[in-house]
């Protein structure tokens, strides 16, 4: 039994950074009907440009802000350079120039900073506290709370001001947005760089967990896909819910099954989303129509 | 015209099955020749990933539906191939066998591609690809962990052992000849004429009654079929295979050679195909920087060649028409 509880205990805290990637994934998503799968190659851009600021000198608060900050303006540059001329192309093609970022980015980490796993020091102390036999570390609720903070800002963002409800609209119809005075451009751009925020905060907060390695990008992306699709894609709230239940379900079948198969369960829960519940758990029913 | 014979009939059409014919029989007995040594080898593994590509611009190129589980459908032909071939069953049949698990797997993919939408579908490729390569290089029982499996015994054909690079290459060019003669037929026949129209505008075919759903799972049914294919040979060139020659980069360095190619055109994936495996060959040796070149090169072909190598042959075609329209012109005038 403390067993259980343990291993949700560091799913939940685990959960809340992949929902950030998750919810990052989905916002770029509702905005530009884009499918981003560089978002966990960003994340671990994140905390790369965040070692190398603590390397040049920056104490470690200013430096982890700079990397986050520095994620922000690289998502911003990759959708300014490489995605906005693809926009009036069919779909896939946009899609598959992720997949070459998240490829360049991954290389191009590997021959900055090498394929060995560097350390970046955690935003708190990992000594845990022993709580009934439990340990919870205090770096595991820094982590959940600021995960939920700004998950929990940007969802007042999105659904309370002007320009939120401009980047709604620009996914419902560009055109028909533009119409009102919105730029859908300025629009696409801002969802990238909160996107690639996200992303960097997700990045610098998981990497002290799970090790500084520029091929971690990608099982971050697919967590975070998978928790966007099962929160159903384009729901924020939905992405956070995702992201919680995918870090517990993979926390458990680590502890339990097997810590081989541990993605294979988060493959797993995807493809079934896909066949049963295309819209996913808080999805909105135009997704589910939307579907041919 | 019955339908028996309609329904072989797109396969016959003379021009191309002449081209097909002479090209295969030419180029299994003059490239060996030519090519030698690390060369040979190049243009075998150019004619696998040929076969592989072209099954994925049937996916991809055709139905426009984003797989990047090309390279883990290869693997699962290739370790079907050799699992069966390691228990005793003869040749000609573990490769039927390899294309048929691999058309089976492919399926998987295309049934969920009825049900989603296209930018779902990269989704789930990429979750079958993961997959594909967590169970190879975890189920040691079966498929030897990391180690790989080897094959035991080299198929022979004709009393002629496949074991040589000279004695493999005939058989990888005649199947690459004749993947791209199946993938032409498919794409001029009124089944590619679908899947163009799927591609373009699925509301509008289906208004034209175009079967959405069917087609999709036949497109992925047959492009999965030609992975299977090319993991047999594959399997059969380097009589050994692990989970390392099936990983998502091979996906993408497929995808490449789709986009390179262009339109959905099967000679130009035939020929994107050939000019990678040669670029691969060479970036092997700095494994990042070659990571680096593929990545930045899908995303300047992106931009900056939109239409690939078809558009650019295109483009050709239309000037030397042009051109000799005004030389004809000019001459009728003099």
């Amino acid at each position: 039994m403390t067993l259980l509880i343990q291993t949700l205990a560091s799913g939940v805290a685990a959960g809340a950074v992949y929902a950030l990637i998750a919810v990052g994934f989905s916002l770029i998503y509702k905005t530009t009907r884009i499918i981003n799968l560089a978002q966990g190659d960003l994340a671990i851009l994140g905390g790369y440009l965040s070692y190398t600021y603590l390397r040049v000198g920056l104490p470690l608060p200013v430096a982890l802000i700079a990397g986050v900050l520095s994620t922000g303006v690289a998502a911003a540059v990759i959708e300014r350079v490489a995605l906005r001329p693809l926009y009036k192309r069919p779909l896939a093609i946009p899609i598959l120039c992720t997949v070459g970022i998240a490829v360049l980015l991954e290389s191009t980490m590997q021959l900055i900073w090498g394929s060995l796993p560097l350390f970046l020091p955690p935003v708190a102390s990992t000594t845990p506290w022993h709580v009934e036999g439990i340990a919870i570390t205090p770096l595991q609720v820094v982590m959940f709370a600021i995960a939920t903070a700004s998950a929990i800002g940007l969802l007042l963002g999105i659904g309370r001001t002007r320009i939120g409800r401009a980047m709604r609209g620009c996914a419902e119809d560009a055109e028909v947005t533009s119409l009102f005075g919105v730029n859908p451009d300025r629009m696409y751009l801002l969802a990238f760089t909160v996107g690639g925020l996200l992303a960097g905060l997700a990045g610098i907060l998981i990497v002290p967990t799970i090790g500084l390695l520029p091929s971690s990008g990608l099982n971050l992306s697919v967590i975070g896909f998978s928790a966007a699709v099962l929160g159903g894609l384009g729901s924020l709230p939905g992405a956070i819910l995702g992201g919680v239940l995918i870090s517990i379900l993979v926390n458990v079948t680590e502890v339990y099954v097997s810590s081989n198969y541990a993605y294979g369960v988060v493959y797993l829960i995807m493809a079934v989303v896909l066949l049963v519940r295309v819209r996913g758990l808080l999805g909105d029913d135009l997704e589910a129509v939307r579907r041919i | 015209m019955t339908s028996a014979v309609r329904a072989v009939s797109f396969l016959v059409p003379a021009r191309r099955l002449i081209v097909f014919v002479v090209g295969a029989v030419a180029c299994a007995i003059f490239l060996p020749v030519i090519f030698s040594g690390l060369n040979l080898l190049i243009v075998n593994q150019a004619c696998i990933y040929g076969i592989a590509a072209l099954g994925l611009n049937v996916i991809f190129g055709m139905t426009s539906l984003l797989s990047i589980a090309q390279a883990a459908l290869m693997g699962v032909g290739a370790y079907t191939f050799v699992l069966t071939a390691n228990r005793g069953i003869g040749f000609p049949a573990t490769v039927v066998l390899a294309c048929l698990g691999a058309a089976i797997v492919s399926a998987i993919t295309g049934l969920i591609s009825t049900r989603v939408r296209s930018h779902y579908f990269i989704l789930i490729t990429l979750a079958l690809a993961e997959t594909v390569t967590l169970v190879a290089a975890n189920d040691l029982s079966l498929t030897g962990g990391d180690n790989g499996v080897a094959l035991n015994t080299i198929p022979t054909i004709f009393g002629d052992s496949l074991v040589t690079p000279a004695a493999f290459a005939p058989l990888a060019i005649a199947s690459l000849f004749l993947v791209w003669y199946l993938a032409e037929c498919l794409r001029t026949s009124r089944f590619g004429v679908a899947l163009r129209a799927i591609s373009t505008d699925e509301y509008l075919a289906a208004v034209s009654g175009v079967a959405i759903s069917r087609y999709r799972l036949a497109a992925t049914v047959v492009g999965g079929a030609f992975a299977g294919l090319a993991g047999a040979m594959l399997a059969i060139s380097d009589a050994f295979i692990g989970p390392q020659n099936f990983q998502l980069d091979t996906g993408i360095l497929l995808l490449l050679m789709v986009v390179l190619a262009g339109g959905g055109s099967n000679t130009g994936t035939v020929i994107a195909s050939a000019i990678l495996t040669y670029l691969s060959q060479g970036l092997l040796t700095l494994a990042a920087v070659g990571e680096l070149i593929y990545g930045v090169a899908i995303v300047v072909l992106l931009i900056a060649v939109p239409d690939g190598l078809a558009g650019v042959g295109h483009l050709i075609e239309r000037q030397v028409r042009t051109g000799v329209r005004l030389l004809t012109v000019r001459v009728q005038n003099h």
